[in-house]
């Protein structure tokens, strides 16, 4: 080989790179890489609106009732659901009784525990109360009220929101659409009311309350590993804990800023419609959030406010693409209720799904039912997604860069992760010598 | 003076050009390696770790090897093409100016 053909194949082989680039261009909506990144890698694109579509005519309020959990004896019925309840409490019997690690009384003591801050709060309750707890507002101090930009604010929010325990963090105009209807069987309403309140009928928003704080707590991965046992829903139950504080600190911090803050965690509306449209990460195969830092390894949770705020953009890395062809949360999931289907659809799976907007619909009573039946809850399709990685090797961030860039590389990918061994059950029983750092995750991930 | 008893043949054999870059490669190669099977130890990837460190381990030994087996060889080569000392049966070659100026008093010997 001379010179002259050395460089011809190192010209040939970037060229194959930068085509396949903008190959996968040609797929992405309008990207627009000059705007706000929010702080994600560089192989990340902000985009216009979500890459998944919303039927305007179709998508509309969702009443919380029809939620799996709101209804789950109607879609699965009540004699099933009885004959499930008596072969789940059989089930934790003899696994205690053998001793089965994972099921065991200090593992299911570990899971109970981590619920703890979480019970604290409900809509518009304990730590979840839509008015102030303890904070000193302006009026307290006599003073007046914030008056920063809405750059300086946002900017103010953030990082006061990662201080309380955030991961990422995201603004966006509120869409409101994404906020339920009714829940605990009252209407919620947008009213012209200077704070929001609650009365027998009806839970009142102001008006005003035009922005959406959107926030993801990291999940231990360890712990999310070990599902389906005791300590995976460990993983889960202290997410939402630490969801709790974090949005409680949060709302507390803008009410003494001067402004109205209503905290919502799984209650009120989407917190994964309001993350789509903040930029937190993009709706995967297991109708579920996927971000490009911790993959599904997150808990949402939001902050509706007044206060005026820079917003972010909904972001786009390639993941649609890669869950077209990963599929290998469907094929882990031991209830099969999520998606073969190559496309995203805007067909719903029942009426537990809010119609009119595009994705990979999932069975949520089979789902549900599994959690019963397996008697300690299920993460399976978190833990095996190929974006659930730590940042300890620069090979994850190679990949995810090359697979946001080059979907032709997608296949390849997955069938790579899954002879790596990533995605693969721990053992629950391990899990309590591993010497974990605070809350079992690394703090400093997808920070650069 | 000059002394025919000695002659040396030396012939400079000189690497191909890319071969710095093939060793820079497999460089690269072992550090990602490296890196990979670390990383993945730190994350508790244990059959991430064991693969990653078995390509390492591989590969630096197939590297060892080819080196070794390139460096004898060239080695060997060497030595077949360098010789210290008079010919035993080839005819001194001729050292000195072009055959076509006059001889000179050292060498005054029809040129073979």
């Amino acid at each position: 080989m001379n010179r002259r053909d050395f460089f011809k194949l190192g010209f040939g082989g970037t060229g194959v790179m930068v085509g396949g680039g903008m190959v996968s261009g040609l797929n992405t909506p309008a990207s627009s890489s000059h705007l706000n990144k929010g702080g994600h890698p560089w192989w990340v694109e902000t985009t216009l609106n979500p890459k998944l579509a919303i039927d305007d005519k179709v998508y509309s309020r969702f009443n919380s009732r029809k939620n799996v959990f709101g209804s789950f004896t109607r879609y699965y019925g009540l004699k099933k659901q009885k004959e499930l309840m008596r072969r789940s409490e059989a089930k934790r019997i003899e696994y205690y009784k053998e001793n089965r690690p994972g099921y065991r009384l200090e593992d299911r003591a570990l899971a109970d525990a981590g619920w703890v801050i979480s019970r604290m709060g409900g809509l518009n309750r304990g730590t979840r109360s839509w008015k102030r707890i303890s904070v000193m507002t302006p009026e307290l101090r006599e003073v007046q009220k914030y008056s920063g930009s809405p750059e300086e604010a946002a900017q103010l929010i953030k990082a006061a929101a990662r201080y309380f325990g955030a991961a990422t963090v995201g603004t966006t105009y509120l869409d409101r659409r994404h906020i339920h209807s009714r829940e605990r069987g009252k209407r919620i309403v947008f009213e012209p009311v200077k704070q929001p309140y609650e009365n027998k009928e009806k839970l009142v928003i102001p008006d005003d309350c035009n922005y959406a704080i959107s926030l993801s707590v990291q999940m231990s991965l360890e712990n999310i590993q070990c599902s389906p046992t005791a300590i995976g829903s460990a993983g889960s139950s202290l997410g939402y804990s630490r969801c709790e504080f974090l949005v409680a600190g949060l709302a507390e911090f803008i009410r003494g800023l001067g402004y109205v803050a209503i905290p919502s965690v799984n209650d009120l509306g989407s917190s994964v419609a309001i993350a789509v449209d903040a930029g937190l990460g993009e709706l995967g195969r297991t109708n579920r959030l996927i971000t490009p830092e911790f993959g599904p390894m997150v808990r949402l949770a939001k902050v509706l406010t007044n206060m005026e705020l820079a917003l972010d953009k909904p972001i786009d890395f390639g993941l649609m693409e890669f869950c077209k062809v990963c599929k290998r949360c469907a094929e882990a999931c031991p209830a099969k209720c999520l998606s073969f289907d190559d496309e995203p659809s805007l067909n719903v799976k029942g009426e537990w799904n809010n119609p009119g907007h595009q994705a990979w619909f999932e069975d949520s009573p089979q789902c549900l039912a599994y959690w019963r039946e397996s008697t300690s809850g299920c993460s399976i399709c978190l833990a095996v997604c190929p974006w659930s990685k730590k940042d300890k090797t620069m090979i994850h961030d190679i990949v995810k860069a090359t697979s946001a860039k080059i979907p032709a590389l997608n296949g390849f990918f997955t069938h790579m992760d899954e002879a790596f061994g990533y995605g693969r059950q721990k053992s629950a029983k391990k899990w309590w010598s591993l010497n974990l750092p605070e809350y079992g995750i690394d703090t400093t991930q997808g920070k650069g | 003076m000059w002394d025919e008893s000695v002659y040396s043949v030396l012939k400079i054999r000189k690497r191909a050009w890319y071969v710095w870059l093939w060793r820079v490669a497999w460089f690269i190669w072992l550090v990602v390696w490296a890196e990979v099977a670390i990383g993945s130890l730190m994350e508790l990837e244990q059959k991430a770790f064991k693969i990653s460190w078995t390509i390492f381990l591989v590969s630096l030994g197939l590297g060892i090897l080819l080196w070794l087996w390139g460096y004898i060889k060239f080695k060997k080569k060497q030595s077949t093409q360098v010789s210290i000392g008079p010919p035993v049966d080839r005819p001194p070659q001729h050292v000195g100016p072009p055959v076509d100026r006059p001889p000179q008093d050292f060498d005054d010997r029809p040129i073979s």
